[in-house]
């Protein structure tokens, strides 16, 4: 870590900080209160977001925020940390904004060599310098270093400082690369199970092309037939066309008789027909030829009947009117009759009895009705046209059977038999060419829709040909992940093993340098990195004291930090409150050995002047945080630092 | 303060050695510098395993 600066963050008003020439020891006093937790956070708070108190719950940026500064109407925070990381400089810079309503999120913007970094970059660069897992070893409070006492208790040591630990040391690097192995394994299986598929799937399709290969030549075959049936058919037809194209003229007139013969037998029936409907006609037709003669008679009868009607109405009238004048009451209604009525009646009564009354005879009447039958029908008309078709009929067929005794003698040399045989035959063959016209044209869509599916599964054949090399591939590739995956799982134990015994080496030889009782002799480790104080009798030493604790977790931190896989500053916040002088000394002489860089954190009561001139040497250079008030702090290069 | 500390790719060799197995030589190098991140996050871990798949496809070819 090149630099340090917060602005308005805790107790540190305005912006201000520590620029630090790596690497060494440095070392920042100041009383209780002053801010020297408050640095180790601002550290924490910059690479991660957040940061905790001594009880584990997180701090909330608005308790963050200086006071002063808020009196004075700000509302944001600052930390910005540089650091190397082999030659690489990552600048840091992380801001909080308090808004009225409450605090948004952080924002980190970070850069590595004056280039800024993407949102994934900032998280993997932060993770590669000092991931927050294993932070508890780099960036710790001293009051809560009797946490790692806990690893002395396998079934019961914390999960969190055993995984912390083996990051630290580099063992995810072989856990991930065996569960990255595993998920490379996993996925060439399933592609190889594909394969096999695959292969299975190629057997198929070469039994389907094989079939598809022989229904096309038995489709083949049908069609070949199919086409020599049709030729001998039309052959048929071009024989029987050749015979009857010698008999052509003949043919027709075979035809035209044909034609005559059914119409003189149409005319024959027809004929028939109308004869019996003359018969019906004739029936009625004497009324017809009677009704000339009857008609003068008739009409006579009818003038004498009608005149004798009219006399028998005049008597009649005579009598009632006679009754009536001699009643003086009209005969019909009985209505008594005036004078005038009297006259008139006698008037027509003398005008009536003055004319002549003549009386019909019954022979009339008789006779009128004997000749009402005979009139005149229409049905003789209708007879005589029968009878006239009926004659047109014979004179037609008459001259029809002229024409068919002519024709007749001009066919008689034709062949008949074996013409009548060659039009049955070429009829046949030309029925026969059609049913094969048909057969042909659904073979030949049956074959080519057998061949398309053939075509299919040779495409598909090729593709699957086209892997049989990648199969290969695939095969090596599953013996080299298996392989290596056993290597990765072997050596995983022996590595784990060597960084354990290397952990306990360093620790016991760093325990050796700060232990105030000679008679412990080293630490053995135990499978959560815990360690257990040993006599020179290889005995465990129980009964631990708090100080005594304080000192191996000390070793342990010193013994991870030599074994790291990374280096990195370690911040150091009050680490020697339950120590004795002798072993507060012993842990300042060693902390130059601790790590390339390591910052102390510390209050009078811990360490005095006369303690901290003792490693001068060491010492890089040294801070004192100043009251200003009880809200501000200022950071301020120590005399003689 | 010296370095003697534990090296992986020594486990490593020595686990091949002790199983008599030969890799190509680099493999195991090329493989630990790939997953030197350690990030537990979800998406560096798919991209791990995608680059740890092109690694041993691409060894897998070269072999006899």
């Amino acid at each position: 870590m090149t630099s340090l600066r917060l602005t308005d963050f805790g107790i540190f008003y305005g912006n201000q900080g520590l620029t630090l020439l790596q690497p060494g020891l440095y070392v920042v006093h100041g009383h209780n209160g002053r801010g020297k937790t408050t640095l180790l956070n601002a550290i924490r708070w910059c690479l991660y977001g957040r940061y905790s108190d001594r009880q584990g719950r997180v701090v909330p940026p608005e308790v963050t925020l200086n006071r002063q500064a808020r009196r004075e109407g700000r509302a944001e925070f600052v930390v910005e940390v540089i650091l190397l990381d082999g030659s690489d400089e990552y600048l840091l810079r992380r801001k909080q904004f308090i808004s009225p309503s409450g605090p948004a999120p952080s924002q980190l913007y970070a850069e590595r060599n004056g280039s800024p970094l993407t949102s994934g970059e900032r998280e993997r660069a932060i993770d590669q310098i000092l991931g927050e897992q294993v932070s508890q070893f780099f960036l710790f409070d001293g009051e809560q270093l009797q946490r790692y006492e806990l690893l002395l208790h396998e079934d019961g040591g914390s999960t969190l400082i055993k995984q912390g630990i083996e990051q630290i040391l580099g063992l995810p690097i072989i856990d991930n690369s065996l569960a990255d192995l595993g998920s490379v394994l996993d996925e060439l299986n399933k592609r190889l199970a594909r394969e096999a598929r695959a292969t299975e799937q190629l057997e198929r399709l070469g039994v389907r092309a094989e079939q598809a290969q022989a229904d096309l030549e038995v489709k083949d075959s049908e069609i070949a037939l199919l086409g020599r049936e049709r030729t001998e058919q039309r052959s048929v037809i071009a024989a029987k066309d050749g015979f009857l194209q010698k008999y052509e003229n003949q043919i027709e007139q075979v035809k035209k008789l044909e034609t005559l013969d059914e119409r003189i037998a149409y005319l024959k029936q027809n004929r028939s027909q109308l004869r019996g409907l003359l018969a019906e006609e004739l029936q009625e037709t004497w009324r017809d030829v009677l009704a000339a003669a009857v008609d003068p008679k008739r009409k006579e009868l009818e003038r004498t009947v009608e005149k004798a009607q009219r006399g028998v109405s005049i008597g009649v009238l005579r009598e009632l009117l006679e009754q009536s004048v001699s009643q003086h009451r009209c005969a019909l209604c009985k209505q008594a009759l005036e004078a005038d009525d009297e006259l008139q009646m006698e008037a027509e009564w003398s005008r009536h009895a003055a004319g002549t009354s003549e009386t019909p005879g019954t022979g009339d009447f008789v006779l009128l009705q004997l000749l009402a039958p005979i009139v005149d029908t229409g049905h003789a008309r209708i007879a005589i046209g029968l009878d006239s078709t009926i004659a047109d009929s014979h004179s037609q067929e008459l001259a029809l059977r002229q024409e068919s005794s002519r024709l007749r003698e001009a066919l008689e040399n034709l062949p008949e038999g074996e013409v009548s045989d060659a039009q049955r035959y070429r009829d046949r063959a030309q029925q026969e060419i059609g049913r094969l016209n048909t057969a042909i044209e659904q073979a030949t869509q049956e074959r080519a829709e057998i061949d398309e599916r053939l075509q299919r599964t040779r495409d598909e054949i090729r593709k699957a040909n086209a892997n049989t090399g990648q199969r290969m591939e695939l095969a090596r590739a599953i013996d080299l992940a298996q392989n290596l995956r056993s290597i990765f799982g072997v050596a995983k134990g022996q590595y784990r093993d060597q960084l354990r015994d290397a952990v306990e080496a360093s620790a016991s030889e760093v325990f050796r340098s700060l232990t105030n009782e000679p008679e412990f002799k080293k630490l053995r480790i135990n499978g959560s990195y815990g360690l257990e104080i040993l006599d020179a009798h290889g005995d465990e030493v129980g009964g631990r004291s708090a100080g005594q604790e304080q000192v191996v977790a000390l070793s342990l931190i010193a013994a991870l930090n030599r074994n790291a896989r990374r280096r990195a500053p370690v911040v150091m916040d009050t680490p020697f409150g339950r120590l004795d002088p002798i072993h507060r000394g012993n842990i300042l002489r060693f902390l130059g050995h601790l790590a390339e860089q390591v910052f102390l954190l510390v209050h009078g009561g811990e360490v005095r002047d006369e303690d901290l001139a003792k490693i001068a040497g060491d010492i890089r250079e040294r801070f004192e945080l100043a009251r200003v008030d009880p809200d501000r702090t200022t950071i301020e290069v120590a005399a003689g630092g | 303060m010296t370095d003697n500390r534990p090296d992986p790719i020594h486990a490593l060799n020595d686990a091949a050695k002790e199983m008599h197995i030969a890799l190509p030589k680099g493999l195991i190098e090329e493989i630990l510098e790939l997953e030197s991140d350690t990030s537990t996050e979800h998406s560096t871990r798919t991209r791990t395993v995608a680059a740890l798949m092109r690694v041993i496809e691409t060894r897998a070819k070269l072999l006899p």
